[in-house]
């Protein structure tokens, strides 16, 4: 039995070949069953939302009009920005450069996806991976040869700087508050080391922060469902839910460079 | 050497199943333990095999899918195997009341073992959690697998 044992702990030498001529093999049946757990799936939510949905197109009608007046304030801020720009005589860049990949399967119990991704395709160990919409999953954690693994922000091991943004305009718009964001497992996330004085609340958006190098500054990850601020603590946490639906997700970005 | 093939052959495709479909099935998260039930069940409806090999496949198609250390989880799973064995041999009574009792404290030392050898092996510092919720979802698949595997056996019976 030990014997067994020390040859499976023995596989880490060459686990790298082991894995990705596995991953190889099982790429179209993955694919398929993922797609049909999609398909499945959504049918499935689509029939349990059926209740809810009036209720939820009454809420989304209110949202609409509230990010409508943000369009026109975004535009206002936009047009400046392209005077400033030109006035500093700055070209317009993409923001990074980006690889597209697709997710072939998820590791459940560790907050990991499986990309069909690898060193062939210039993927390499640290590179931050986002969603169309920007928003944050997390990073490359292990790269093979044709595939790679992507360790997600919920990941127990990954813990990263980042920062509230107050939405709502009140006395605090403009200030961030800084604090690490912790991977809690089970795509919980927990922001922790905010000053205790900071003002956190509900709905509160959270963001990337350019500290730690990490991951690019302003990409979003969550937000804030509850926190907890107590007396003997010198700092204050909260539960953070995070912005991806991995249900949803099919698609996602590798950022090369930034 | 055919029934070990078989099994090599079930542990993969329920290893794809888990990482592809289930997903997409996930309650408040949890996705069902699907190698773990399937070598729960397979030790309480015959415990005079020994299961030592179907849990290092099932282990190995694990640590396959995951990241980090190759071997945590067939270590895991072939613990829990031993201890599981340990438990049926000196209960002798299997009655529904005992599956779901069993099951239940396997399935939270499943975790905690994983839990302290991922301590162990990777040294970092992460917390224990208790989920009733996981425990509940993976039951109900437990119990589903108990059912259909008494409505094969009946019939195998009656043919």
């Amino acid at each position: 039995m030990i014997f067994v044992i020390l040859v499976f702990f023995s596989l880490n030498f060459f686990q790298k070949d082991l894995k990705n001529t596995l991953f190889k093999a099982s790429t179209p049946v993955l694919r398929f069953f993922w797609q049909k757990g999609r398909e499945i799936s959504s049918f499935f939510r689509g029939l349990l939302k059926s209740k809810t949905l009036e209720k939820e197109l009454e809420v989304l009608e209110l949202k609409n009009q509230e990010l409508l007046a943000e369009i026109v304030k975004l535009q206002e801020l936009k047009k400046e920005n392209e005077i400033l720009r030109e006035a500093l005589n700055i070209g317009l860049q993409e923001d990074f450069e980006l690889i597209l990949v697709k997710v072939i399967a998820k590791d459940p119990f560790e907050d990991s996806l499986l990309i069909d991704s690898g060193i062939k395709e210039g993927v390499s160990e640290g590179f931050p991976v986002i969603t169309q919409q920007k928003v944050l999953l997390g990073k490359v954690s292990e790269v093979y040869e044709d595939f790679s693994k992507i360790a997600l922000i919920s990941n127990e091991e990954i813990s990263f700087s980042a920062k509230i943004q107050k939405l709502v305009p009140s006395e605090v718009e403009g200030k961030e508050i800084k604090g690490i964001l912790k991977g809690k497992g089970n795509q919980r996330l927990s922001f922790e080391l905010a000053p205790k004085e900071a003002e956190i609340e509900k709905e509160d958006l959270l963001v990337t922060d350019i500290l730690g190098g990490i991951f690019p500054e302003g990409l979003l990850i969550g937000k804030v469902q509850e926190f907890e601020k107590l007396d003997i603590e010198p700092f204050q946490t909260a539960i953070v839910v995070p912005l991806f639906d991995l249900k949803k997700i099919e698609k996602v970005f590798l950022i090369k460079k930034w | 050497m055919v029934k070990n093939f078989l099994f090599l052959l079930i542990f993969f495709f329920l290893s794809l199943i888990e990482q592809s479909f289930l997903v997409h099935f996930s309650f408040a998260n949890f996705t069902p333990h699907l190698i773990f039930i399937a070598i729960f069940l397979l030790i309480f409806f015959d415990l005079k095999e020994d299961w030592i090999l179907p849990a290092l496949f099932g282990g190995f198609f694990l640590d396959v899918f995951s990241g980090g250390i190759f071997g945590i989880k067939t270590l895991n799973l072939v613990f829990v195997t031993l201890f599981l064995k340990f438990v049926w041999s000196y209960i002798r009574k299997k009655s529904f009341f005992w599956f779901i009792f069993i099951f239940l404290l396997t399935l939270l030392l499943y975790d905690f073992s994983f839990f302290l050898f991922k301590i162990c092996f990777k040294r970092s510092l992460i917390s224990f959690n208790l989920e009733p919720i996981s425990l509940i979802y993976n039951l109900t698949f437990a119990i589903l697998g108990f059912l259909f595997y008494e409505i094969f056996l009946s019939l195998k019976k009656r043919f």
